[in-house]
């Protein structure tokens, strides 16, 4: 397990910045369980980064990919028709912790600075002194996010923890602007994936990261075929065995109730599964192959088979690690007294000459993520399949924990957890890019989903080959969205008029919106 | 006191062999940032003056790094081997290793996560056996064959003009993240 603090603070020292004390992220006023309630059950949120629910055998996926899934679904509340609001992390995790959509938190990329709104209307602020707040992330952008509400949490751990080497900057000082600029300053030096922005210490660092790794080569030879899983955009290597228990542990000694938000970077692109679940569906198996879409890319699908193989693979590397989690929180009694929930930020997509999540597409594969909820002492597994979506768990959470659903908060309370079951009801799901004036102009460039019922409307603007192009699906009779049926079906015209009226809100610049 | 004061180059030929040394590294950097400024841009003003400050600022300090291993050597060679043609061996070395440096980063960097771990241990040590067989050569050639130690030095000198360009840039860059940062 690294070490980070020489190497950081070796640079702070080096650079030309000598004042700037490092965050203090642990708040020693906030003893825990002064003000805390011991009846309380903890809440653990568990999210893995980019698991479509499409590629689950729990919900009826071809391959084997989660059987300890299943195993926990067997005492969980399991949602099957659970929508991200956008197919990219930083929209869906500001969605998700907000309790907003993304035209309303208007955070698109991330760069973008909270809203005044957004940083006081958050999850951690509303449940308050009423739990000891943790977080923790492997996804830089994410963790810029936490960053930004840190000021609400009781413990925020370092996304490179538990990782085995690596060198990151970007969370040495504190502030917004420290954030995005070290941010881009890890990028330009230490990035594996572009030339180096320093001729020689880059090297040297290179050196020493491939070093740290050789050192553990005893025990990592041919464990990784596809190499050893890097943190995006960044230099920081993991094993996800490790990372796994030290969330057990770190979680283990938390004084309760908790409320720890934790988010594993698995199964991410790279898709860096162990050599032991590399073989698993070597089956031949392939989808029916689909048209590819004219705002997605041009992959060949062999090469997106393949890549689905590996994704494959890694998704259960993932789920056989979050068995192991739940094991150890069982051992530890952990899971007899807490919510325990398990989800994602958004899916990901092998299909139509599309690989991964960063697409102005929204079909199912890439906001359709898995959500169980596992409350203690729950003994059965409840089936869900009415609509929700992730801007659900905010208010769900208020709700577990006697806290009134705030004004703000647009999502409901899930079914099954106290929510009344409504069938009629709009989940949206959003990609959009601000004008140039920033993200208090109007939004651009959007893809824009409604999905009610079986039914799926979704509205691509101001692309340049698709200025205005509407897609419909009627999923209940094609799941698979293989048939755009927005000419010949009659509800497509009903929805189009409630899609183009939310569109000619959302898109306004934010000093119109309510 | 004046054995160490000895070994060491006069003020003259360090601020020759640092104008070398900034010019290699900040024109690199600066050569970089072309290819990240379009998605800086995304940010606001404040973020690209203050990621660009970070740039330059660390720009400073490697080339103090540099400049304070070329002292090391200095101090440690013998004085007729090294301080005698610091600027001449300086500049020919760091152009030398800077072009490898380069091949590297543009091809081959990725070879260093190919390599086993007697090799990271190995090729290092051996390329810094290279380097002073390299700077014994060198200050052996300079001082046989004096016309091209003095085009060398005349070209170093010239260098010295980008102290005046990058190092005020660096020092506003220390005050723009003085600002950003702390005030």
């Amino acid at each position: 397990m690294k070490s980070n603090l020489t190497r950081r603070e070796f640079l702070k020292s080096a650079g030309a910045i000598s004042i700037i004390p490092l965050l203090n992220r642990i708040n020693a006023n906030k003893l825990a369980g002064d003000s805390l309630s011991s009846e309380q059950p903890n809440i653990i949120f568990i999210l893995f980064d980019a698991l479509s629910a499409f590629h689950l055998s729990l919900y009826g996926y071809q391959r084997e990919t989660s059987p300890n899934l299943e195993r926990f679904a067997r005492r969980s509340i399991v949602y099957h028709n659970h929508h991200s609001a956008s197919n990219h992390t930083i929209h869906s995790t500001s969605s998700l912790l907000t309790g907003t959509y993304p035209w309303t938190h208007r955070t698109l990329s991330s760069k973008s600075p909270y809203l005044e709104e957004t940083k006081r209307n958050n999850i951690f602020n509303l449940l308050g002194d009423k739990f000891f707040q943790t977080a923790f992330t492997q996804n830089i952008n994410a963790d810029k996010i936490l960053y930004k509400l840190d000021r609400y949490l009781d413990q925020h751990a370092q996304h490179d923890s538990f990782s085995l080497i690596g060198n990151s900057l970007y969370d040495t000082f504190s502030g917004e602007t420290a954030l995005n600029a070290l941010s881009g300053l890890d990028n330009f030096l230490f990035d594996r994936d572009v030339v180096h922005g320093s001729l020689f210490l880059s090297i040297l660092n290179d050196l020493n990261t491939r070093i740290g790794l050789k050192n553990n080569s005893k025990e990592l030879k041919g464990m990784y075929p596809y190499g050893i899983p890097k943190l995006a955009m960044s230099n920081v290597y993991f094993l996800l065995s490790e990372v796994t228990d030290g969330v057990a542990d770190m979680l283990g000694k938390l004084n309760s109730p908790h409320f720890s938000y934790i988010h594993f970077m698995p199964p991410h692109a790279g898709y860096q599964p162990t050599s032991e679940f590399m073989d698993m569906f070597d089956d031949g198996w392939a989808p029916a192959p689909k048209d590819k879409h004219p705002l997605g890319k041009k992959i060949k699908d062999k090469q997106l088979n393949k890549l689905r193989h590996r994704y494959d693979a890694f998704v259960s590397n993932v789920d056989y690690e979050f068995g192991r989690l739940i094991d150890q929180l069982e051992i530890s009694g952990l899971l007899e007294n807490s919510y325990v929930i398990f989800t994602s930020d958004h899916g990901e997509l092998f299909e139509r000459g599309t690989r991964g999540h960063v697409t102005k597409l929204l079909f199912e594969p890439l906001i359709h993520i898995p959500l169980l909820i596992s409350s203690p002492g729950q003994r059965e597994r409840v089936d869900i399949h009415e609509l929700t979506s992730n801007v659900d768990i905010l208010p769900t959470l208020a709700h577990i924990s006697n806290i009134q659903k705030p004004d703000w908060a647009v999502g409901e309370i899930l079914p099954g957890l106290g929510g009344a079951h409504n069938p009629d009801r709009n989940v949206w799901s959003l990609i959009g890019w601000f004008m140039g004036g920033g993200q208090q102009s109007e939004i651009e460039r959007v893809s824009l989903a409604l999905n009610k019922g079986e039914y799926k409307l979704v509205k691509y603007h101001g692309y340049g080959s698709a200025k205005n192009r509407y897609e419909f699906y009627d999923l209940r009779n094609d799941p698979e969205e293989l048939d755009n049926q927005y000419k010949s079906n009659p509800i497509a015209k009903e929805m189009r008029a409630e899609l183009d009226q939310k569109f000619e809100e959302i898109k306004s610049p934010i000093e119109k919106l309510v | 006191m004046s054995t160490f004061k000895s070994n060491f180059p006069t003020r003259a030929q360090i601020t020759n062999v640092f104008g070398v040394i900034v010019f290699i590294v900040f024109t690199w950097s600066l050569y970089r940032m072309t290819w990240f400024l379009p998605s800086w841009l995304k940010g606001s003003i404040q973020d690209v003056l203050t990621t660009s400050s970070f740039v330059m600022v660390f720009a400073l300090f490697e080339s103090l790094i540099i400049l304070g291993t070329l002292l090391l050597f200095a101090f440690l060679l013998p004085v007729k081997v090294y301080r005698d043609t610091f600027v001449p061996t300086s500049t020919t070395l760091l152009t030398i290793l800077a072009c490898f440096s380069v091949y590297l980063l543009q091809s081959k960097v990725d070879i260093i996560y190919q390599l086993e771990l007697r090799e990271l241990v190995l090729y290092p040590i051996l390329i810094l056996v290279a380097v002073i067989i390299l700077v014994f050569l060198l200050s052996l050639i300079f001082n046989r064959f004096e016309s091209p130690a003095r085009i060398i030095s005349s070209i170093a000198e010239r260098m010295t003009v980008f102290l005046y360009i990058y190092l005020p840039l660096s020092i506003l860059s220390i005050l723009i993240l003085l600002i950003s940062l702390v005030f």
